[in-house]
């Protein structure tokens, strides 16, 4: 499972990062951390998730879009969509 | 007074009719008049009449009743914005000295770590607190300070703006000439409560609307928000109507209630407008605010009818709202003639009283009654407003302002940054997104990640510059000021190249 997330996880950043100002802010920040607190604005998080919506063809339940708060947790998102 | 005349007029005429609704509770006028008499109580048995009361918390309905207690109480109110870093907020705390906060669970724990002696009163407890009843009595006069609300300054640190509730009540009534609204209005305030935009908030509630207030904007809560409150009105900026636009659920969108989009803050592009016009099949506004002005200033509604933009990429503002006197300025003060571009001024009972405790940058921004909005203006054949340009180098990013020299003096903190320059460039989302030039001590010392780091620590997240240049040298004229038109050229350049942001 460890593995399949990671995969996932490379795919997450590089969507992050397409909706960041600062495409390398994306860079200081690790897997787990909480992306608001790490200095991604909400404005850069509303665009995450559209871009997310726009990944998967489907809107996020309100349930997704609350747990979408670090990179992991979007892996965790967008992975169990595409079944990993 | 104002604002509890307001609550305590429309408790007796409309008890059981909501007057504010968030995503947790509705509260009607009765339970409204009930929930602020007992803050208010609460204020005025701790605090004598003046004190300062920090309001430290996430959007929520009791934000609204904090402004409204503190008014009643003749305390004056610091709405901070949640999204600054710790340095910032101990920045505004030290210069204003409250007595007390009134804070949510976040803010109470931010607090409690950085100002362990400050009493903070749980704002999710405002609505058990009990009260006397009777009428709001209310403490102190109109002209006495209600607010302290802080913005970005050219020196780079924030200015505290003071404002009273006599520009509240002019604001207010000069919007009912404007806008036809009553207790059957439900109006969307989808901007942060701490910003000087709530003053629409208390526009409404002056003619007993209904209040619907969003936790935070997202797109999906507000078409959420528009459908289930049935609003009417709407308030917000250009960048939220943008995402709004983006939204899947848009599509399936039941909007037949909204009536008018209200936007103001930054410029609002065209085709964006027309496109809002389209999709949600609402009326535009413009309006034209300044914190300094007490919020909106001037209007423009779409059966308007300006003259041709008398230079390219002016934007009409329209006209001055009831109450307000404007003038466009020559440098020596002397009106302009029709066309001729000048320095826009107001003039009227909504200025602020000053900034806290900075009497010099007052006697700057206000001359003979005059407030300098520092924007450059020109009035048309018609009558019509146009601001040409901003007459400094204000970042406007979403709708929130930003002075360069904010953003300088975060990142001069590096021992590797021996000059640098922070202008804007223009952003298809955001209007407009600040770009650090950095002139670094040695070509090897330029490192992105630290300068990150830096902004990070001692900068909101939305003031954080979209890129980080090197430069060899940051250009400067013969007199040592920095070539900024030059450095914007070059920032709008980069960012066309690449596209984002």
């Amino acid at each position: 499972m460890t593995s399949e997330i990671s995969t996932v996880s490379a795919t997450v950043r590089a969507l992050i990062q397409r909706n960041l100002d600062t495409p390398a802010l994306l860079d200081l920040i690790a897997d787990d951390v909480d992306l608001v607190a790490a200095g991604v604005n909400s404005g850069e998080m509303i665009r995450v998730a559209l871009a997310c919506e726009n990944y998967l063809g489907r809107q996020l339940s309100d349930t997704e879009l609350s747990r979408m708060t670090s990179v992991r947790e979007i892996a965790t998102v967008l992975g169990t969509d595409l079944g990993a | 007074m104002w604002l509890a005349d307001v609550v305590d007029r429309n408790r007796i005429r409309y008890p059981d009719r909501p007057a504010l609704r968030d995503s947790r509770r509705e509260v009607t006028w009765a339970q409204l008049h009930h929930e602020v008499t007992a803050l208010a109580g609460e204020l005025g048995q701790q605090l004598p009449p003046g004190s300062r009361v920090a309001m430290l918390s996430g959007n929520r309905l009791e934000m609204i009743e904090t402004y409204l207690a503190c008014a009643a109480a003749g305390m004056v109110v610091v709405p901070v914005n949640p999204g600054l870093t710790e340095p910032e907020i101990a920045d505004i705390l030290a210069r204003v000295d409250p007595a007390l906060a009134v804070a949510d669970l976040a803010g109470r724990g931010r607090l409690a770590a950085s100002h362990p002696d400050l009493p903070a009163l749980a704002i999710e407890e405002v609505p058990g607190l009990s009260a006397a009843k009777g009428p709001l009595s209310s403490v102190g006069s109109l002209t006495d300070p209600f607010a302290i609300m802080f913005t970005s300054a050219t020196t780079g640190r924030p200015k505290g703006v003071v404002v009273d509730q006599r520009s509240l009540q002019l604001k207010a009534l000069s919007w009912v000439g404007e806008v036809p609204c009553g207790p059957s209005t439900v109006f969307l305030n989808a901007c942060p409560l701490f910003h000087g935009s709530v003053v629409q908030a208390f526009n409404y509630l002056a003619s007993a609307s209904t209040i619907g207030v969003l936790d935070g904007f997202t797109p999906r809560a507000c078409l959420v928000a528009l459908q289930r409150w049935g609003v009417q009105h709407m308030l917000a900026v250009p960048s939220m109507l943008r995402l709004l636009l983006e939204a899947h659920e848009l599509a399936t969108a039941d909007l037949r209630a909204l009536e008018l989009v209200i936007h103001g803050a930054a410029p609002m592009p065209p085709e964006l407008a027309e496109q809002v016009r389209t999709a949600l099949g609402a009326d535009l506004m413009t309006i034209f605010g300044i914190t300094e002005g007490g919020g909106p200033t001037l209007a423009l509604r779409d059966f308007d009818r300006p003259a041709a933009p008398p230079v390219p990429g002016a934007v009409c503002v329209g006209l001055p709202m009831l109450g307000t006197s404007f003038r466009i300025a020559r440098a020596d003060g002397t009106p302009a003639d029709v066309g001729e571009i000048g320095e826009l001024r107001l003039r009227g009972d909504g200025l602020m009283l000053g900034y806290w405790r900075d009497p010099a940058a007052t006697a700057e921004a206000v001359q003979d009654g005059w407030l300098n909005t520092r924007d450059l203006g020109c009035l048309d054949a018609n009558g019509y407003i146009w601001v040409v340009d901003r007459r400094n180098d204000l970042i406007n990013r979403g709708g929130q302002n930003v002075y360069p020299a904010e953003i300088e003096h975060a990142l001069r903190r590096s021992p590797n940054v021996a000059d640098i320059a922070v202008v804007p460039a223009a952003s298809t989302i955001w209007g407009q997104t600040p770009v650090a030039f950095i002139q670094p001590t040695a070509p090897e010392a330029f490192e992105e990640a630290e300068l990150l780091a830096l902004c990070v620590t001692w900068l909101a997240s939305y003031k954080r510059p979209s890129r980080f240049v090197p430069v060899p040298r940051i250009p400067r004229s013969p007199a040592g000021k920095i070539l900024r038109n030059q450095l914007r050229e070059r920032a709008d350049a980069l960012i066309a190249e690449g596209e984002q942001p």
